[in-house]
Order: structure tokens, then C-alpha cells, then sequence
């Protein structure tokens, strides 16, 4: 009768301590999978971030090339980031926010800047390259500070 | 040298932009720019001294130079041009820290600065030669009055 009882007490014990590890695995692997998926949203953020820091620097050299007159590879960059913007946009609009709609306007912005330096000619014009020149600087500081305001958010992330 | 040929250059732009400097063309047939897209202009002032501003253009690669003279030397001669700093990863590199370190200011702003001021007086001198030479205008008057 006694042994009975113990091996029924045993049995008891077993299955709790059982359920208690099940449970403690289970709390762990779901905390692991917040650890993974916050893991994945840092590094895709990372890399909007890495994306728009690419951007602003063939805003760059576009801004670079047009003071060297060669508005050729000036028109290049700015071709590189009209192509570049929509691709970006669908890729991180949940980080990008508010963001995305500027990031639209700028696309416009590069478009137009295309058709103004395949006008070589009128480039020759000290008034014209100016202008175009200005232009390029306020996309590339639009891109800018949409790159910083992606960045101070990943800074926040991390801290 | 090319500090005080810069500072030439700029005043000699304010003095042609004003229209107080007139550019004449220079006619220039040598072997040397035969496949290359040549201009020349010169402007001459009291004392025998003379001005020159030329450039040399291979499709986007161009070279302008800035050249003072008087009878028998040459006493300054500064060349600018605009070709892009090219390099492989390394430079790239490099240049990369070089950027982070001074943010604000481009690897090759002096050069660019150069090249920016020589080819304005370049336009500049196009423009008043252009403009101040009627002769082209006074031959179509005269081949219209022909008939």
C-alpha cells in the first residue's frame, strides 16, 4: 500500500516537473523569437539607413560633377537615385514614415534635374549651371536630413 | 605661382563681366589640337602685356589655361582642369576617412575652385569676343546687299 502511494506521488512529481520545464521552454523560446525578430527589425532599419547614406552620396558627387562640367556622369548619378527611390521606398516605408512621401517629391526633384543636365549647352550659361547647381544642393540636403532623421531613429532603437 | 594667377583671373572676370575687357579670338590651327575641340581668346592690355585664356576639350575631359605675357615671354602660365579623382578601393577608402574627418569641405575643393574660376573667365571671354566682334554681322549685311 505504501510503495503504492509513493509510486503515485512519484509519478506526480514527474509529470509537474515535466510541465514545469515545458513551460520555462516555452517562455525562453518566445523570448527568443522577440530577441530575433527585434534583431531583424535593427538590422533592416541598418540598412535604410545604409541605403539612404548611399543616395545622399551620389547626390554628392552629382552636385561634384556638375561644378567640374561634366554634367554627363552628373546626369548619371541623378538617374542612379531616380532608380533608386521608388526601389527604397517599398523596401523600408514602415521605417521611413512620413519620410516616404518626401522621398517621392525628391524623385520628381532628380527627374527634372536629368532633363536639365542632358542640356549641355545651356549649362555653359554661368546663371543656368547656378541654378541647377542649387537645385541639386537642396535635393541632396532634403536627402540628407531624411538619412539623419532615419538615423536618430535607429539611435533610439538602440539606446 | 598659380595663387597669383588665380587672383589675376578673378579680377580680370569682374573687369570682363562688367564689359570693361574685351576678348578677342585666337585663330589656332596646330597639329597638337587637331582632333580635339580647341578655343583661344586673348586680351590686351597697356604696356604690351597680354592676357590668354584657352581650353582644350576631349569630349567631357577639359584643360583651361591662363597665361600672361609680354614681348618675348611667357611670365605666367596656370593650367586647371576637371578630371574626376579616380582609384581603386583603397583610395576609396582612404579618401572615405579623409571625408569623415572634414565633412563640410570636398576632397578637391582647391582644384574644383580653380577649374570653376579659369573656365567662368573662359565663358566670360567667349562671350565678349562674341558679342564685341560684329564682323560676322557686317559680312552677312554686305552678302545681303550683293543680292
Amino acid at each position: 500500500m505504501i510503495l503504492h502511494d509513493l509510486f503515485d506521488w512519484t509519478s506526480s512529481g514527474v509529470g509537474l516537473t515535466g510541465l514545469a520545464l515545458t513551460v520555462g521552454a516555452l517562455w525562453q523560446a518566445t523570448g527568443a523569437k522577440r530577441a530575433a525578430t527585434e534583431a531583424r527589425e535593427a538590422v533592416y532599419q541598418r540598412n535604410a539607413a545604409d541605403a539612404l547614406a548611399e543616395m545622399v552620396r551620389l547626390a554628392e558627387d552629382c552636385e561634384q560633377y556638375l561644378l567640374l562640367e561634366r554634367p554627363n556622369e552628373a546626369a548619371l548619378r541623378a538617374r542612379d537615385i531616380v532608380s533608386r527611390i521608388p526601389k527604397e521606398r517599398k523596401r523600408f516605408e514602415r521605417f521611413l514614415i512620413a519620410d516616404s512621401d518626401k522621398l517621392k517629391a525628391l524623385e520628381i526633384v532628380f527627374q527634372e534635374l536629368v532633363g536639365q543636365l542632358s542640356l549641355v549647352r545651356s549649362l555653359e550659361d554661368k546663371a543656368n549651371a547656378r541654378s541647377t547647381g542649387d537645385a541639386i544642393g537642396r535635393a541632396k540636403a532634403e536627402l540628407s536630413s531624411v538619412h539623419g532623421r532615419l538615423l536618430s531613429r535607429v539611435d533610439e532603437e538602440d539606446s | 605661382m598659380s595663387d597669383k594667377a588665380e587672383e589675376l583671373a578673378r579680377q580680370l572676370l569682374e573687369k570682363t563681366e562688367s564689359g570693361k575687357l574685351i576678348w578677342t579670338f585666337v585663330p589656332e590651327n596646330s597639329p597638337e589640337v587637331y582632333w580635339s575641340e580647341y578655343e583661344k581668346f586673348r586680351a590686351d592690355l597697356d604696356g604690351g602685356f597680354s592676357f590668354f585664356i584657352s581650353r582644350l576639350a576631349n569630349g567631357d575631359n577639359k584643360i583651361v589655361e591662363f597665361e600672361l605675357s609680354q614681348p618675348g615671354r611667357v611670365v605666367l602660365s596656370v593650367q586647371a582642369n576637371n578630371f574626376p579623382i579616380v582609384g581603386g578601393p583603397k583610395t576609396r577608402q582612404l579618401l572615405d576617412i579623409r571625408k569623415s574627418q572634414r565633412p563640410d569641405e570636398p576632397l578637391d575643393a582647391p582644384l574644383i575652385a580653380r577649374f570653376r574660376l579659369f573656365s567662368d573667365l573662359f565663358y566670360a571671354a567667349r562671350k565678349s569676343a562674341v558679342h564685341e566682334d560684329q564682323t560676322i554681322e557686317k559680312v552677312q549685311q554686305l552678302l545681303e546687299r550683293l543680292g
